[in-house]
């Protein structure tokens, strides 16, 4: 019986660990998210369910022509919505070091077409140079 | 619309051994990644912004000084304080040494692991 559990676990995450940067779209607030198959859990990031009170104060803070830096901004639950409502007179700028997230935001900014989001892959730290990152 | 900072490389190291849990089976992935400061980032972006929000996983402190340093490229920062990193209550290290850097704080949320706390320039 244990054995069949342990199986049934590994045949449920084959197509997680073969495909893992394929991702697959949660549409929240009116603004594609792309999610990666190898994080499922990542759904509830873009839905919104955590930091509510953070999200609604950053929103209010933010209108039309604005400009917000987002510094670890994941799969842009932030990012992506700030960019819709600052329109295009305003800018967006994401910073994310993990590779996977960082793929899974652009091809969220090339499906929402948004003009005003800029994206950078890299780690702000204290000095520059190279830092190892686990995953 | 994307832009690197040059660098784009990332050499992936399959293994690496830190407490010899590698040696016996651990396996984790390693990247290299490029690190830039907030300084190099607000210089060649040379943009005010409205807002900042900083979520780093723990390491905000020490981009403190930087930005007390960097007061022109920002009007407000919003900044996500673990409290396991920098102490239990939100008399916390980070927000004394930000009121130091003659920053006001005022928090936005909070739980028992993370503080959100904004961050504006006191007028002088």
């Amino acid at each position: 019986m244990k054995l069949l559990r342990r199986f049934e676990k590994a045949f449920w995450t084959i197509p997680f660990k073969l495909f893992p940067s394929i991702p697959f779209w949660v549409h929240a607030d009116g603004v594609w998210f792309a999610c990666s198959l190898k994080r499922p859990h990542d759904i509830l990031i873009p839905l919104g369910v955590y930091e509510k009170t953070l999200m609604s104060f950053i929103l209010n803070k933010l209108g039309s022509g604005s400009r917000f830096l987002d510094i670890g901004a994941h799969l842009g639950g932030y990012m992506l919505r700030a960019a819709s409502k600052v329109g295009s007179d305003g800018m967006v700028v994401g910073v994310e070091p993990d590779p996977l997230n960082y793929r899974c935001l652009l091809a969220s900014i090339r499906r929402n077409g948004f003009k005003n989001a800029l994206l950078i892959n890299a780690v702000v730290d204290k000095e520059p140079g190279f830092v190892d990152f686990f995953r | 619309m994307t832009k690197s900072l040059g660098l784009s490389i990332f050499s992936v190291e399959p293994k690496g051994d830190i407490s010899g849990l590698y040696s016996r089976g651990a396996w984790s992935k390693r990247i290299r990644i490029e690190a830039t400061t907030l300084g190099a980032l607000f210089r060649r972006l040379g943009v005010v912004f409205d807002l900042v929000k900083i979520d780093i996983e723990g390491a905000e402190p020490f981009l403190l000084d930087d930005l007390s340093e960097l007061r022109e490229f920002w009007k407000m920062v919003v900044v996500e304080v673990h409290a396991k990193a920098v102490g239990r209550t939100c008399g916390c290290s980070f927000c004394r040494k930000a009121s130091g850097l003659g920053l006001d704080i005022t928090t936005v949320s909070e739980s028992r692991l993370v503080h959100h706390v904004v961050l504006k320039k006191l007028c002088k």
